[in-house]
Order: structure tokens, then sequence, then C-alpha cells
């Protein structure tokens, strides 16, 4: 099933609004994108050329068959890669954060060497929650959230995406951040 | 809060945001006409708009936390603490186990990390606490030994000592072992058991894989990772912290449990007898007793069948497999140590008195008789060993045939072959001819005889798949060529096989129907298997069909398709990594990919760095590397001590003396380039693109009379192939033949026109003929339009049309984005009448060519 052809197809149906492609998709990107995780991580020490978003992209190229796609489905692939970023973010900051609570303070595995401290867990945390409840009362503004931040799109890809004006992205965003800032603020 | 409240929210909010803050509070009131509460609203996220929150994106970040989540083999090249880990040693449900660097002590050593995900974190920790208490109690040669629980970076891990071996399961591939061997490795075996049930320790996973054997034949009972301390019997209701440990679910692996493990009822160190029983049987019979198609079978199979005892054994000896085989426990040995007793009586008695107290029992007349009769006896087995051991038996392999009908599995076919050919190229006294491993060889139907003929080779072994009544089969025979003989001839049932399993059963009986036998060391690297995934392996051999198929952008794709699935598979698959890395090195031209070199070199580049990171001593990975180097870096040296250790590693893989015969050519070093290519040939005799390169290094060595000569014998031969045509038009270019060329080119383009483009407009160009050369270069612009074309096709017309000027343009082009055939630039006689040209000195300084 990881054969490029079928992601291609599962990409063009999501893009046209096919909402079971999404969970067919969803993990394949993701491993593909833990696979370059790795490989970014390895070769780090050897330049650090590699821009992160760029990692996105090379995801797309590797995955996806170019000759059958328009540059919508790239920018709903890029929507799909920040929404599994930002589920990989939540599950690792919850992890963190319950063993803090737990409070075993020796580690098990490398994943715990600190990546993330700890204010910066229960900030990804809160984050979530507030994404959540800003998606109940505007759901375009959680996803330029989800694309800019989760995803390292820029304002113009983001506006791409969604299908809207830069305007529109920047008045979204400055929005969203001071939304979510106070969200935050009352919680942390 | 309705979307027309939130609409009004968020307009104050940019309106007043733009203004200065001591007139924000005015205009708000005015415009929510007084209503405090918006008021209070929008002034609260104003004030939370300066907050620093979501300003570097986390995408950074979640890469950082995606590659920590642990893969196999992801600590590769790390330090931890005073290690440097070197080489992943193996992978399994539990956890992975590294060969590292002990920088402070200097020395290898084993480090053992759990993995994350089998289970909770502190019954992680707690498993590998106990394991590590568990050994360090106990000093017995037969067990590896542990230096020390570490702690690094937040990170427990057993530091232990590396042993250099196989297991015993990778041994036992080849067959069962000798008595005296099986009960040499069982005595050693039951002494590791013995001392860990002294100290109240199950081990509870006893089996075949947990078994290392040293090169010297040395046991070293592996992995307590299941251990659990065990209190004496009668305390056993008593128990203790250490006691409470339990595994999610059943461990240990299912074919080596015992029945009592099977039902999850409490162990004791009667469960290791019985595990320690199928090992021990597995030694002699060669294979397990219980083990059947599946998992709930070979549980059936342990808590009912009885193990089949009617092998032909002492029956001493099958009484001590009967008896740790019970499937009550009561009936059993009740512990190791009284087990090891058993054994060893049992070996005394099979020990020959010793000499000198049979000369001493007997008189001198008698003993002189008989000392003359040993001589004889010593004289004529070694006059045979020496006789065996000198003979070196050349064979043939021929690609096996897919004959079954189904096209889908031509990877099967090829795939076997060329696996068979590697394991038979690691017996010293085989020296085989290989089928094929480069491509264009596959749709050959060869004549036996004529091929053992040819090759002059004493054996031929030929193959075909076959579909019979559903089933799929391999026929294997081999041939004897002296006499046309069938020295052995054997089908087997693919539907169930495991290819390893398959192919060193293969190996063992082509071996002994030749009347040879493996020794020690090269088992040891016949066992070696690429991956223990069968279906990786499967999805590798698709791949390197399809990568060895005539090279199209469309098989490429394929391959590659199949190369990531294989890593998918097992990550840590050296060999996928390198036939992905193989696929991208050529991809960077017109006919085999629209990827721009850089990016299609990126690509093999780190494949291949991560093929050698992950094995070393694969001939295959640093070919690969070598060819990078090549193509693209075109750092001479590195690309020749990468071709130079391929072929020390493995002297009879033909890729990597293909592409150092193109280095070599590159270099100008003529002469060994032809000899180079000329070995690439004679190991691969079916491989038309190894003809072709053959072919090629004479004609870079500008000896193009016996070129043409060649490729006219080639043609003949096969006139489909568009590389020799291709080729044969070059050389009529050299040769000042324009016609002829011009008549080759345009022929070809009919029926490819990705093929030969450039060489065509050359020739016209030499031919006086313009305007057609400027066709071919609006062609060629018209398909850069569709995928980049590399500038120097352009530049190759341009000379053809003596237009130097433009002809550098173009060069320079090709040199900047790295064009792999620029490497050739000295040595490609296309570029002759540039030469004595200033602006061809710095082309070549560029690539790095010219002599300083």
């Amino acid at each position: 099933m990881s054969d490029p052809s079928d992601i291609t197809e599962l990409l063009i149906r999501w893009s046209s609004g096919d909402k079971n492609a999404l969970e067919k998709l969803m993990p394949l990107v993701e491993r593909e994108l833990h696979r370059l995780a790795h490989y970014y991580m390895r070769h780090e020490h050897i330049g650090h050329t590699l821009q992160t978003t760029a990692l996105i992209n090379e995801a797309f190229l590797r995955l996806v068959d170019q000759t059958r796609v328009q540059w919508q489905n790239r920018a709903h692939f890029f929507g799909i890669a920040a929404q599994i970023m930002r589920r990989v973010l939540l599950n690792y900051a919850r992890d963190r954060h319950r063993q803090k609570r737990g409070g075993h303070a020796v580690q098990v595995s490398l994943s715990d060497v600190a990546i993330i401290s700890d204010d910066k867990s229960a900030e990804l945390i809160a984050l979530d929650e507030a994404l959540e409840r800003l998606a109940e009362i505007d759901l375009r503004k959680t996803r330029v959230v989800e694309l800019r931040f989760y995803g390292g799109l820029s304002v113009e890809e983001t506006a791409e995406v969604l299908g809207v004006s830069t305007i529109t992205v920047n008045r979204d965003w400055k929005m969203a951040k001071a939304w979510l800032s106070r969200e935050i603020r009352n919680v942390l | 809060m309705s979307s027309d409240q939130w609409q009004r929210i968020e307009d104050l909010f940019h309106a007043a945001s733009q203004l200065q803050p001591s007139d924000q509070l005015d205009y708000l009131k005015r415009e929510s006409g007084d209503d405090p509460s918006l008021v209070a609203e929008v002034q609260s996220l104003i004030e939370a708009s300066n907050d620093a929150l979501l300003e570097t994106p986390a995408v950074s970040l979640g890469f950082k936390v995606l590659s920590n989540i642990s893969k196999p083999g992801a600590l590769v090249g790390r330090t931890i603490g005073h290690f440097n880990v070197t080489k992943l040693l193996g992978a399994g449900g539990m956890g992975e186990v590294y060969l590292a660097t002990d920088q402070k002590l200097e020395r290898q050593v084993a480090l053992k990390f759990l993995n994350r995900g089998f289970g909770n974190d502190e019954w992680l920790r707690s498993q590998l606490i106990l394991e590590a208490r568990a050994v360090a109690q106990l000093e017995n040669q037969n067990i590896c030994s542990i230096h020390g629980l570490e702690n690094e970076d937040g990170q427990d891990f057993i530091a232990m000592q590396y042993v250099e071996g196989e297991t015993l399961q990778s041994r036992l591939t080849l067959g069962p072992l000798s008595i005296d061997l099986a009960l040499d490795f069982a005595e050693q075996i039951a002494s590791a058991l013995s001392a860990a049930h002294e100290h109240g320790i199950v081990h509870r996973d006893v089996k075949t894989q947990n078994i290392i054997v040293t090169p010297d034949d040395q046991i070293k009972v592996l992995d307590f990772g299941l251990a659990k301390f065990v209190k004496p019997i009668e305390q056993t209701q008593n128990t203790t912290e250490l006691d409470q440990t339990s595994a999610p679910g059943i461990l240990g692996t299912v074919a080596y449990m015992s029945p009592e493990q099977a039902e999850g009822e409490e162990l004791d160190a009667r469960s290791d007898i019985f595990s320690f029983g199928i090992v021990f049987y597995e030694m002699l019979a060669g294979e397990n007793p219980f083990l059947r198609d599946n998992k709930s079978k070979t549980l059936e199979a342990i808590k009912n069948d009885a193990p089949d005892l009617e092998l032909d054994l002492p029956r001493q000896l099958l009484n001590i497999l009967k008896r740790c085989l019970e499937k009550n426990r009561n009936l059993r040995f009740n512990d190791a140590r009284t087990l090891k007793s058993e054994i060893t009586a049992f070996r005394r008695s099979r020990e020959p008195s010793p000499f000198f107290t049979w000369v001493q029992s007997r008189n001198f007349k008698y003993v002189a008789a008989a000392a003359a009769v040993l001589l004889v006896v010593i004289l004529a087995s070694s006059a045979f060993v020496y006789q065996k051991t000198s003979s070196v038996h050349s064979i043939a392999l021929l690609q096996i045939q897919n004959r079954s009908g189904d096209a889908n599995l031509d990877y099967l076919s090829q795939g076997l072959t060329r696996s068979l050919f590697d394991k038979f190229s690691y017996l010293t006294r085989l020296q085989v001819k290989a089928p094929s491993t480069m491509p264009f060889d596959h749709e050959q139907n060869v004549d036996l005889g004529r091929a053992g003929r040819d090759l002059s080779v004493e054996s031929v072994l030929s193959g075909e798949l076959l579909k019979h009544d559903q089933s799929l089969l391999l026929r294997l025979s081999l041939l004897d060529t002296s006499n046309g003989g069938t020295k052995w001839q054997e089908e087997f049932n693919l539907d169930a096989a495991n290819m390893f399993v398959l192919q060193d059963d293969i190996t063992r009986k082509v071996v002994s129907s030749l009347g040879l036998w493996i020794i020690g060391g090269e088992r040891k690297r016949l066992n070696k298997h690429q991956t223990d995934n069968d279906e990786a392996l499967r999805k590798y051999m698709q791949g390197r069909q399809f990568a060895g198929l005539k090279r199209s952008r469309e098989n490429l794709q394929k391959a590659i398709g199949y190369f990531e699935q294989a890593i998918e598979l097992d990550p840590s698959f050296a060999e996928a990594y390198s036939g992905l890395s193989d696929c991208y090195a050529v991809m960077n031209n017109v006919a085999n990919g629209p990827i721009a070199p850089s990016v299609a070199m990126a690509k093999a580049r780190w494949n291949a760095q991560q093929a050698l990171d992950l094995d070393d001593s694969l001939p295959e990975a640093h070919t690969s590397l070598g060819i990078v180097n090549l193509r693209f870096d075109w750092n001479w040296e590195k690309a020749e001590s990468e071709f130079k250790r391929a072929i020390e590693l493995k002297p009879v893989y033909a890729p990597a003396h293909f592409w150092y015969s193109n280095l070599l050519s590159a270099l100008g070093r003529n002469d060994e380039a032809i000899i180079e290519s000329t070995i690439s040939k004679d190991l691969d005799p079916y491989s038309l693109l190894a003809e072709q390169n053959y072919g090629r290094s004479l004609y870079y060595a500008r000896r193009t009379t016996e070129a043409q000569d060649y490729f006219a014998n080639l043609i003949s031969q096969n006139d489909q192939f568009l590389p020799f045509q291709h080729m044969m038009a070059l050389v009529q270019l050299q040769l000042g033949h324009y016609q002829s060329a011009i008549d080759i080119l345009e022929r070809m383009r009919r029926n490819d026109p990705l093929y030969g483009t450039a060489a065509l407009g050359y020739a016209y160009g030499r031919a006086g003929q313009p305007n057609k050369a400027q066709n071919i270069l609006r062609e060629l612009d018209d398909a850069s339009n569709r995928d980049p074309v590399p500038p120097h096709e352009k530049a190759i017309v341009y000379i053809g049309m003596g237009d130097k000027d433009q002809a550098f343009n173009y060069l320079n082009q090709s040199l900047e984005q790295r064009f792999a055939s620029m490497a050739f630039l000295n040595a490609d006689p296309l570029y002759d009448d540039l030469r004595s040209d200033v602006r061809f000195r710095e082309l070549e300084q560029r690539v790095g060519l010219s002599l300083p």
C-alpha cells in the first residue's frame, strides 16, 4: 500500500474532498516523515543546510507522482504533514508530562533525552487544548495556526493551501496568536 | 459565542491594534457602544498579542521528536557516554543490541537497549535491571558476561562482553551437527543453564537465536532479558518484589516454549530444560520437532504432540532427549546440573580408550602390526584430504528461468539466481561463473551444453520455476559438462518456503553433490543473511529485478518503490539502501529520469552511506559509494578506493569491476580499464551491458577498429539492443564513416526517440548537413520543455557543426549542474576537436582531470 501511485491517488482523492482518503494517507505520510527525520537528525552534524520545511517537501517528492498532481495537492500534502506534526508533538509532550507527574525522575529510553523542556511540554499541551476550543469558534484560524506553526509554512503557502488571500492569512494569524496567547496565559 | 460576536471582536481587535495605545480605549468604548465586556475582551487580546507564542514554528521540533522515536539502528553513529556506537548487531521484539567502542578502555562491547513500546517504561526498566543483576551473579564461561548497567543521557542500558561468532540458529541452517559436536555444544549450554539455575534464575527464553557459537566452537548463552528470579520451591507463595515482574502477553519465542509456558503457567528451571531439549533436538536432527505452519499450531504441537524420536541416534542419547521433552515437567530432569552430568557421562562413554591403554593390553607384535596399519590409514587419509582440498571445481550458474507463466514471479527467479551466486562465490574451492548481476540479462535462453563449453566449466547449475497443481516449484539440475550427465536434480516447493532456509539448503546440496564441503570460515560468511525478514528480502529481489531490466524511468521508479518497501520492513537491511543508491546514481540522464543530478546524487550518496553505516563490509555498498564519487563528486581517489574495497571484499562482484573500469577509462588508464571491463564481462557472461562496457573501454582507448569488429560481432548476435547500435554509431563517427553513423542513428531513433539524438546531430554536422543538425538542436529544445535535457547533448551537436563557442557554453552548463558525463571529458573522443582550446583545459581543471 505504500506504492507511490496509491499515495498519489489518495492525495488527489483527499484534495477533492474524500475524507476516507485522509485516514489512509496519514500513516503513510507519517512513516515517510519519520524516516526523513532520522536521516535529518543523523546528518545534522554534516551541515545545517537542510531546512525542515524542505524535508516535508522532500517527503512530498518521494511519495507523490509529480506528473499527476497539481499545486493544490501539494498544499494539501503540507496540511497533512502539519496535522501529523501537531499530533506527534502533543503525544510527546503528554508522555513527558505524565512521566513528570508520575514522579519518575529517571527516564528510560532515548526519546527522553530532553528534546523538549518541561515548560515547553506544558505549553504545547495547553496550546493544543486552546486550538481545540478555537476550532469550535473559527476553524479556519485553527488551520492557519496548524499550517504556519506545525507545518512551518509561509504566509503565501498557507494562503495557497486554504485558498484564501495572504491578507486574510495575516489577519487570521494575528488574531489567532493573540487569542491563543491569552487562553494559554489563563492556563499556565 | 455567535459568529457575529466573534467577527465583531476580531474587527475591533484589528482596528484598535492599528492605533496608538493611548487612543485604543476611547476608540473601543466608542465603537462597542460602551460595552465593557467587549472592551475588556479586545483589550486582553491586544495585550496578549505581544506574547512570544508561536513565533518559532514547531516543525523542526516535530522532526526532532520523530527522529527520536526509536527505530532499529537509530543509535548507530552516536556517542552515548564513553561509548561510541558503531553497528547494530541485532534487533528483536524486546530490544536492540549494538556494537560499540568503549573509549575509556578501548575495547569493543555490546550495548543492549530495550525497546520502548514493548511495555510501559517502568516495566522495561525493571527488566533491564533484572537481566543485569541476574547475569552479574553468574560467572560462567558459557554466559556472556556483563560489564555494567549504565545510565547515560537519561537512559539505561547494559554494557556487556562482545562475543564474535554466529548464532546457533544460523549455524544450523546448514543442517544438523555431528553427534560429537552437538554433545559438546549441549554440554556447554547445560553448563550455562546450570549456573543460572543454581542462583535461582530461570532463563525462560532458551532458543537457538540466543546461543552464540564463537569461531573456536565455544558457546555463549545470551539474553537473560526474560530471566526471572525464582525463590526455592517452598517459598514461591511468598512473592518478592523482583518476582512480580510479569510481561504483557506470552514471552519467549513460541517454537521453543515449554508446555507450561504455552499455558501461561508459573515457570521453574524445568521449563528451561524443555526448551533446551528442543535446541538439542534441533542440533541433532536439523529441525525443531514442534515447529508447524503457524504459531497456534506450533503451540498445539508443544502441548500435545510427542516429538518424533525415530532418529538414527544412540539409544542413550534418545533417552536424554526424551527426558528433556516430557510434557509433564515432573518427568523431566530436575535442573540443568543433572542434565549436564547425563550429557557428560554419555560423552565419556563414546570416547575411545586412550591409545596407550590399548598398547599396554596387547603384546608388542600386535602393536607393531597395528602401528603399520595406522600409518597406512593416516597416509591414505592425508592423501584423500589433500586431493579434496586442492581441487577447485568450476561451475556456471545459469539464470533460473521463470516458467510458471506468471511474469510477476520474474523477481523470484532472478533474485534466487543472484543470491545463490552470492552464496557460491564465498566458497573458495568453487570457481563460479555468474549468470548476470547486471541489467539486460534476463530473457536469454541458454543451451546448457553450449554454456558449459563456452564457459569452460565442469558443471552447470540450471533451474526453472514451475507451476504444478497450484504449487510453485523450483526445479534445479546440476549438469556435468564432461559427459552431459545429471549430477543432482531436485524440486523444491516454494509455496511456504523461507527464502533463507531454501538458499542454504540448496547451497549445501550443490556443494555436497560436487564432492566438496563447507569449511569453517566459509560457513560463517554463508550464514550471514542480508535480512531476517523474508518479506523484505522478496521486496529487495523485486527491486533488483526492476533495476536490472532495461534501464528506464519506469523500471527505476518501480525498483525504488520496492527497495523502499524492503527498508520499511527492515530498516537495517543494508543491501536495500545500496539498491536505492544504485538506482538514483543512474537516474540523471535523459533516458533514465528527469531528476537533477544534484538531487539524484544526494539521494544516491545518502543511501550508499546508510548501507555502509549498517554494514561496512558490504561490497554492494562500497560500489554504490564509489559510483557517487565517480559520477558526481569527481573524487577519483575516493571512488577508486571504494571500488577496490568492494573488489577486495568480494572479488566476483561484477558491478564493482564494471564501474571501476569506467573510472579507469575516465582517468585515461585505458589498459587497466580494459582489464577491469574484461573481468566484469567474464563474471557476468550474459550481461549485455557488461559486453557494451568492454567495447566502450576499447573505444575510449582509441582502439577504434577493434571496437568496430567487437560491436559488429555483438550486433550480429543481437540487433535489438540499442546501446550496441549506439556504440557502433560512435565508432563509425570516429572512423569518419558519417553516413553509416547517420543510418544507424536514424534507425535507432525510430525505435526509441530518447536514444542517440546528440550523436545524430553531431553526425549531421560532420557530414556537412547543418540544416539537419539544426533540426536536432530544435528537437533537443522541444524535449527540454518536457524534461531537463543535459546541456552537453547540445554541446555535442555544436561540436559537430564546428561552433566551439556554443559548445563550450553548453559544456559549462553541464559541468555546473555536475552531469555524470562530464567525468568522461578526457576519455570521450567526441570532445577531441575541443582539446587544443584553452577553454577545454579550464573545463578539465574544474572536473579535476587535468594533471597538475
